[in-house]
């Protein structure tokens, strides 16, 4: 008896264009649709479309908190930089980080009004700032 | 343009593509179905040449035609609705399998037969088609997505190159450069399938016998 044996005809070693063509080709290699598919994306966009809108960030009200961020960012960055600078021919023995440091290059005529100014000055934003937030609620 | 499967003409919303899309605009939501109903076939084909998974060719086909409706009034007719929609969805499709690679494997794992004998037995046309279709997948990317637009275009290398947002020459390049990996791929398990191992030497003197 003989074994039941076989193996595919294979007429060339290599893949032909037409092999290629009717292997990948449209018709040979499509499936269909759910039937809820339709629907299901109508769902999608129906519940997109109820979402409720995203609330848009106030960039009108942050304006002011920002803008003090930004300057404060400054100042502080200006601070650190003139102490870098002044700091190895002041204390040649150690790095000591303090108001007075911090003030007397920048501010030298006046340093202790200054701040003064300034620290009103942000107290005086804060406050107004939290009124208008609470007011306009 | 052609493609995999010509839409169907659905009598929701029948009309033209531009007049449908001019009325979800002005906000007839529920005209969006007219769209979904008439490309949905091409557009869940192309998903699933992409990944071949049903489900995920779903979900992927699904989230075109979200993206599609977001961005409806950004189509500004400059050409064929179905150009603007091919070109979306191949391109999230391509997005979709950066993120989650359709198939694990590289193209060197692709079709080799582990046990030569068996493989020659059961490497028929159909799955010898199966696995061509999947090594397309295990392609580098650019061979990937200009052969399997070709194809869903059928062999259309304009429509190809439109969706694809490339020139038909780099199409044409690409094309060759897949074929060539393909064809080397697929040569080498046809040698090995007929020549490899003595239980395909004795599969073959008993089926000349």
């Amino acid at each position: 008896m003989k074994p039941n044996l076989t193996i595919p005809k294979c007429s060339t070693p290599e893949l032909t264009d037409g092999e290629f063509d009717r292997a990948l080709a449209a018709d040979h290699d499509a499936i269909v649709p759910s039937s809820g598919f339709a629907d299901s994306v109508m769902a999608a966009v129906s519940h997109e479309t109820s979402a409720p809108v995203p609330l848009a960030f106030p960039w009108v009200r942050a304006l002011p908190g920002l803008v003090a961020a930004i300057v404060a960012l400054g100042v502080l960055i200006a601070a650190i930089v003139v102490l870098l600078q002044s700091a190895p021919a002041r204390h040649a023995a150690g790095l000591s980080i303090s108001l007075q440091t911090f003030s007397a290059p920048m501010f030298r005529q006046a340093p202790d009004v200054l701040w003064l100014a300034v620290s009103l000055a942000i107290s005086a934003a804060s406050l107004l700032f939290c009124r208008r937030l609470i007011s306009s609620r | 343009m052609k493609t995999a499967k010509e839409p169907e003409a659905h009598g929701v919303g029948a009309g033209s593509d531009e007049a449908i899309i001019a009325r979800v605009v002005a906000g007839d939501t529920a005209a969006f179905e007219a769209i979904v109903r008439r490309w949905q076939s091409p557009l869940v084909n192309l998903a699933w040449r992409f990944c071949r998974d049903r489900a995920r060719a779903e979900e992927m086909a699904q989230e075109a035609f979200l993206r599609a409706w977001r961005n409806l009034g950004q189509f500004r007719g400059e050409s064929a609705f179905s150009t603007w929609l091919f070109a979306l969805a191949a391109n999230l499709y391509r997005t979709e399998l950066r993120r989650i690679p359709a198939t694990m494997l590289s193209l060197d794992e692709i079709a080799e037969p582990q046990d030569p004998m068996v493989a020659g037995l059961a490497f028929d046309e159909s799955s010898r088609d199966e696995s061509l279709r999947r090594a397309v997948l295990a392609l580098p990317e650019k061979y990937r997505d200009a052969i399997l637009l070709f194809y869903f275009h059928e062999q259309d290398v304009p429509a190809a190159a439109r969706t694809l947002r490339i020139p038909d020459g780099t199409v044409k390049a690409r094309l060759f450069r897949g074929r060539e990996l393909l064809r080397r791929k697929f040569s080498g398990a046809r040698r090995k399938t007929r020549s490899a191992g003595p239980a395909a030497q004795n599969a073959r003197e008993a089926e000349s016998r």
